[in-house]
Parts: C-alpha cells; sequence; structure tokens
C-alpha cells in the first residue's frame, strides 16, 4: 500500500438545514492527482477547509502527512500549498510586491521555479492587484501556491475565470507537479480538466460523497461500446441473430454493441464479412458516471424517503 | 529549490508584520499629521488664553492708587486746583504735586510722595487693563461714597449697584463669581485631551482592528498568511503588536512635539504633567484597541466586527463630549449640567482623569487617576488575551 498523505475519517461539519458535509471518507496516496468533484455548495470548500485546518469538523478526524489538520495546522503547512475558492489579496499594491511577501512566508529564497510558472502561466505581476482581472488574480494566486514546490497541493477549483489556452498551461503545471512526485487535490466542477490530469475522483453530492472513481478504469474500461451501422438492414438482423455478443438493435441499420476487451479481435474478425458504413465508439465520460451516481442516489434518496 | 527557513513561526511573523506595516503606514501618518496638528494649534490658543489674563496680584497697587486719587480728589476740592491722574502721568507739573502730597502728609499725618504714587501706576500697568478705567471706577466709588441712601441710608457701593442690576437682568451674582473663578485653560485641556486629541486616533484604531483580521477573515485573504507555516497565535500575537506598537509612537510623537512647542509658547513647561497626560491618553487608547481588537477577532465578518468596534468608539466619544458639558468648569460657565456628567460614567473615557493628572509634576499630585488607569489597563490586557485565543480557536472561512 502507497503512502497515504491525506485522510479523512467520518469527517462531518453540520451547519445545520443539512448544510455541512457528512461522514467524508477520503485517502489520497502519494504521488497521486486526487480531483474532488461536486456541484456549487455541495461541500467541496467545506472538507477542503477542515483539511487545512481553517475550520473545526463537528466529528472525525482528518490528517495531512499524518498530522491532525485542526491542532498541527502550521506545522502540516511546511509540505502544503494551497489555492483558496475565494481570490481576495492582502492590501498590497502590485502582484510583484504580494508574491515577495508571500515568498518571505513561505522562506522561498530561489526564484527560479517562480519565474517558470510566471512564463508558463504568462502572468505580468507588475500589475496593480486590485485592477486585475479574475483570471489574473486566479494566475497570481496559483503562481502564490506553486513557488514554495511544496510535496503537497490543495487546490479549491484553481481553473475558474482561466481562459481554455490558460487551463491547458495549468493542467501541464499539474502534470510537471505530478512528476515530481508531488500529490495533488483539487476540486472542481469541470470535468473535462480531472479527467485529463485526475488519477482518482470522489464526488460529492449534498455533503455525502457518492462515489468514488479511479480514473484509470474509466481510461482503459474492460468493456467497450461501439455503435455499427450496417449498410443494409437484413445484414443487421443476420448478425444480432448469429453474433454472441449483448447487441441491441437502434434504429434502421444500426445496432449497439457491448464488448468485453478480450473479445474485441473476434469482434472485428466477425464484422469482416458484413457491409459497414459506420463504426464509432462511445467513450464512457467522467460526466456520465456522475451523472449516473447521481440519479442513482436520487432514486435511493427516493426509496428511502 | 532551496528553503532557507521551514521552521513554524509560533508567536511573531515577520513578514506579516511587513505586509501589515506596508498596507497601513499611509492611513496612520495622516492621522499622525491630524493629530499633531491639532495638538499644536490646541497648545497655540491656549498659550495666547494665558497671555491675555495675567495672574498678577494688583490689589495692592489698586489700593495704592485709589488712595493717591482720595487724596488728589480732596485736595482740589480744598484748594480750587486741578490736579488729576492725567496731569500728572503727563509730567508736566511735578512741583505742584509735590506740594500737594507735602500738604497732604502734614494736614492728615499720611504718607505720600510722587515716587510712591509713580510706583502704584506701574504696578498697577502690569494688570493689563488701561489705567483710565481705574481712574473711571474710582470716580464712581468716589460719588458713591459720598452719599448715601435716600430711604434707608445705607451705604452705597459699586459692587453692591452690580449685583443688583445683574441680578434683575437674570443673571446670578453667583454665577458671576464662578465666571471669575473658572480656569479656561482646564477646560480647553480637559476639552482636548478627553474629546478632540481623541477623535483622530479612535478613528484610526477603529479602521486598523478591523483591517488587521476581521476584514482579512471577511474576504480571505487571510488564506494566504495561514496556509504557510504560519501559526494562528503568531498572526493574532504580530497584530497585537502593531495596535500596542502604532498607538504609542504616535501619541509619542505628538507628545514630543507638544512638549517642544510648549517651550516656545510658555516660559514654564510642567513636562512630568505633560508626559503624564499623553501616558494616561496611550492607556485609554489601548483599552479602546483592545476593545476593538476583540472584536475583530469574534467576528469573521467585517461589517459585525466594524459596528462593534465602530460603535463602541463613537459612544465613548460622544459620552464623553456629552460628559464635558456636565464637567465643573461647564457647569461654571453656564454653558452645562451637572446631570450630565452621568455620562462620564458611561464611557471608558471617564476613566481618564485629566484633571489628576494635570497634577503630576506639580506640588499636590492627586493620585485619583492611578486606580482608573489600572482599570483601563485590566480592560485592554482581558481584551487582547480573549481576542487572541478567540482567534486561534475559531473557524475560519478561508
Amino acid at each position: 500500500m502507497r503512502d497515504i498523505i491525506i485522510k479523512t475519517s467520518g469527517l462531518t461539519k453540520d451547519y445545520g438545514k443539512k448544510r455541512g458535509v457528512f461522514d467524508i471518507d477520503l485517502e489520497v496516496h502519494k504521488g497521486e492527482v486526487f480531483g474532488f468533484v461536486g456541484t456549487n455548495g455541495s461541500g467541496k470548500t467545506t472538507t477542503i477547509r477542515s483539511m487545512m485546518g481553517f475550520i473545526r469538523p463537528n466529528s472525525g478526524v482528518c490528517a495531512v502527512n499524518g498530522l491532525d489538520s485542526w491542532t498541527q495546522s502550521a506545522d502540516i503547512m511546511k509540505n502544503v500549498s494551497y489555492v483558496p475558492g475565494e481570490i481576495a489579496f492582502p492590501a498590497l499594491k502590485t502582484g510583484t510586491e504580494f508574491l515577495k511577501t508571500q515568498a518571505k512566508y513561505l522562506g522561498v529564497t530561489d526564484f527560479g521555479y517562480m519565474n517558470h510558472v510566471i512564463e508558463l502561466l504568462q502572468l505580468d505581476p507588475t500589475a496593480n492587484l486590485k485592477r486585475m482581472s479574475k483570471g489574473m488574480k486566479q494566475k497570481t494566486a496559483i503562481v502564490a501556491a506553486l513557488m514554495g514546490e511544496k510535496e503537497v497541493l490543495v487546490l479549491d477549483e484553481p481553473t475558474t475565470g482561466l481562459d481554455p489556452l490558460m487551463r491547458e498551461a495549468f493542467l501541464q503545471l499539474i502534470r510537471e507537479e505530478k512528476q515530481k512526485g508531488h500529490t495533488v487535490f483539487m476540486s472542481s466542477h469541470i470535468f473535462e480538466e480531472i479527467e485529463a490530469v485526475c488519477d482518482r475522483v470522489a464526488m460529492i453530492r449534498d455533503g455525502h460523497i457518492i462515489d468514488t472513481a479511479s480514473l484509470y478504469d474509466l481510461r482503459h474500461p474492460s468493456v467497450k461500446n461501439f455503435v455499427v451501422k450496417f449498410e443494409r438492414e437484413p445484414e443487421k438482423q443476420r448478425f444480432l441473430e448469429t453474433a454472441a455478443f449483448r447487441a441491441e438493435s437502434k434504429d434502421a441499420a444500426s445496432c449497439a454493441i457491448v464488448c468485453k476487451i478480450e473479445q474485441l479481435d473476434a469482434l472485428f474478425h466477425l464484422l469482416k464479412d458484413y457491409q459497414i458504413v459506420d463504426l464509432q465508439e462511445n467513450h464512457r465520460s467522467l460526466q456520465q458516471q456522475f451523472m449516473s451516481a447521481y440519479k442513482e442516489e436520487l432514486t435511493q434518496n427516493g426509496n428511502n424517503g | 529549490m532551496e528553503i532557507t527557513d521551514k521552521k513554524t513561526a509560533r508567536f511573531f511573523s515577520k513578514p506579516l508584520m511587513g505586509q501589515t506595516i506596508k498596507s497601513n503606514w499611509a492611513l496612520c501618518l495622516a492621522i499622525l499629521l491630524i493629530m499633531v496638528l491639532l495638538g499644536n494649534v490646541m497648545n497655540y490658543a491656549m498659550s495666547m488664553m494665558a497671555t491675555e489674563r495675567t495672574d498678577v496680584d494688583v490689589t495692592e497697587y489698586q489700593e495704592s492708587f485709589y488712595t493717591y486719587l482720595g487724596a488728589l480728589a480732596a485736595y482740589d476740592a480744598m484748594t480750587q486746583q486741578e490736579l488729576s491722574y492725567q496731569d500728572f502721568a503727563d509730567g508736566n507739573n511735578e512741583a505742584a504735586y509735590e506740594a500737594a502730597f507735602e500738604l497732604l502728609n502734614m494736614q492728615a499725618g499720611m504718607d505720600l510722595s510722587t515716587e510712591g504714587f509713580q510706583s502704584a501706576i506701574e504696578g498697577l500697568a502690569q494688570s493689563g487693563i488701561s489705567l483710565d478705567k481705574y481712574v473711571t471706577q474710582f470716580e464712581y466709588i468716589y460719588a458713591l461714597n459720598r452719599s448715601q441712601g435716600v430711604f434707608d441710608q445705607e451705604e452705597l457701593t459699586v459692587s453692591g449697584m452690580l449685583t443688583i442690576t445683574l441680578d434683575m437682568m437674570g443673571v446670578s451674582s453667583e454665577m458671576v463669581e464662578r465666571m471669575s473663578e473658572m480656569d479656561p485653560a482646564s477646560m480647553m485641556n480637559q476639552m482636548y485631551y478627553t474629546a478632540m486629541g481623541l477623535l483622530p486616533i479612535f478613528i484610526l484604531i477603529v479602521i486598523l482592528a478591523n483591517s488587521l483580521i476581521a476584514d482579512q477573515v471577511d474576504h480571505g485573504s487571510m488564506a494566504y498568511v495561514l496556509s504557510t507555516p504560519t501559526r494562528r497565535s503568531a498572526v493574532a500575537i504580530t497584530q497585537m503588536v502593531f495596535m500596542l506598537v502604532v498607538p504609542f509612537l504616535m501619541i509619542a510623537v505628538v507628545c514630543a512635539t507638544r512638549i517642544g512647542t510648549s517651550f516656545l509658547f510658555y516660559d514654564e513647561v510642567n513636562v512630568t504633567g505633560m508626559l503624564a497626560l499623553f501616558g494616561g491618553m496611550y492607556i485609554l487608547v489601548e483599552a479602546v484597541c483592545g476593545l476593538c481588537y476583540m472584536g475583530s477577532c469574534l467576528f469573521s465578518q467585517s461589517k459585525k466586527s466594524m459596528a462593534f468596534g465602530g460603535g463602541l468608539a463613537v459612544w465613548f466619544f460622544l459620552a464623553s463630549m456629552i460628559g464635558l458639558f456636565g464637567s465643573e468648569n461647564m457647569v461654571n460657565t453656564g454653558m452645562g449640567v451637572e446631570e450630565l456628567s452621568i455620562f462620564n460614567k458611561l464611557t471608558l473615557v471617564g476613566l481618564y482623569d485629566v484633571d489628576a493628572l494635570a497634577t503630576v509634576g506639580t506640588g499636590s499630585v492627586d493620585t485619583a487617576f492611578v486606580w482608573k488607569l489600572l482599570v483601563l489597563a485590566a480592560v485592554a490586557i482581558v481584551c487582547y488575551a480573549v481576542g487572541a485565543v478567540r482567534f486561534s480557536k475559531k473557524d475560519l472561512p478561508l
């Protein structure tokens, strides 16, 4: 078993009226990029605040590197960088001034990596902090967090306000961090970016974890879905009758096929004998997975209630 | 990667202090300028007031001057001459006066001389009141002295006439007497130290206390401090140190300039008394500071902390203003009512005993200020402690 960097068990913070988080159990391993997805107000930020030791859980524990988040938060911070969800800077003049102050807090004296990040994100830190656009502020916050080159990164919706190009640059940075063996915990409600960089992902809804999935499974599914379109309908009928695959007819000339990885070869050999006009693989996205888990939970709740 | 200092900041964070200074120095400087200006202009005004009213006792000279005038009046009546103060002052006819005084000395066994007259005039001139006015007053006294009441045959006096006239105008003679006893310098002192001088620094500490903790928590910028190896206690203590040092420096500068200008405006300066007054002011300001700091630590919303700290400071200031109209000096001038002095008990400023503190460095020290300042110091210590502990233990929305 790999080292556990972040661990919460039974973490509960009840704000009343069903708000808050309840019984959160998470384990983030070393070197992993862990995604945390959920709708607005589902409890992502509350969970992260508990991890950082900003709020005290009603029950349950939260530990980073084996240190309790609430009682030893300052020690935890030696190895953790944080990008808050809400960006508000101290009353300093320019971005440069802010980054310099931040370097002093962190004890950073070598600005090589910081400049690398600034370059990658195309940030102009000399701008006035108060007049920065949302995207610029977000970039500044990312630079401030990354410059410490800490082993653990906790990012609360780090890509809000970034344009698609910058989002890509940011994801590149996350990949770099991963290569260095750093652990990243990031929350988001944008499935694509989580899908692009994360190893595992937890889904939260109304304060409850509803699913934890490995993106490896999502990227390397054991079962593939195809939609095949035959030239003529009788051919489709023939295929449906003879083939040993789970298949069901869709519209006129096409049908959906569910095929295990081991059977792929057999499937394509079989299809050689047919006149195929279209072949499409249906990729199951994280979003679909989330939606189905979300709906499942809903129906379960409906039955219980 | 080179991290030179990976220690956790437990009690003090230098970068945070730097950040706090950078974000607040302009405001502090502006308020300091206002305070210096206010303090020294007040000082100048008070020095002007003091020179207008000299405290030189001229009663003796006045008596002697009136004796001479009386003698001259008697001599004029007797010898049909026209000797007078004005004539004497012109100095054309000294021989006539010498002769007159000699005659009077012989007749009435008095001890008059031109030199004596001259010294009485010079002595009386110190009062700053024109001698013509004394002469006119003498005219009234002399005239009244020579007659008596038509009905009761009682003696008529100038002061008796004045009292009756004022009584009929609705001004009680008691008040007139008190007015003459009133001490404008002490009144101005009271006003400066308990109201006007406090207003700028109250405004400053309300803004500072809010922006140092609550505002940063509310906006979320505190996250950048607390996501570094900086304990909450270090944040609380660093900001506390700022709140302790800044008012101290500001009051010290105001005090220094005020002592400096005092040496320009006055001949004699009670330096220890002034140090005691400003020292007391610092303790008072720290008590209010402590309250504002506590509010800033208790509330996570900037507006609530502002309402708490600002509300209290405004109340203290207003109550002290109203209380001023209940002070002895104001009551004496007829501008106040004694009942209003209850407001002095409803404000922390009431524990800053300016009159007692002003006696430090003089012969008779009134030690009533000691326990009051101790109460203020206790308020400050308790509030700072409660605030710092609460800040280290509460949930922060970062």
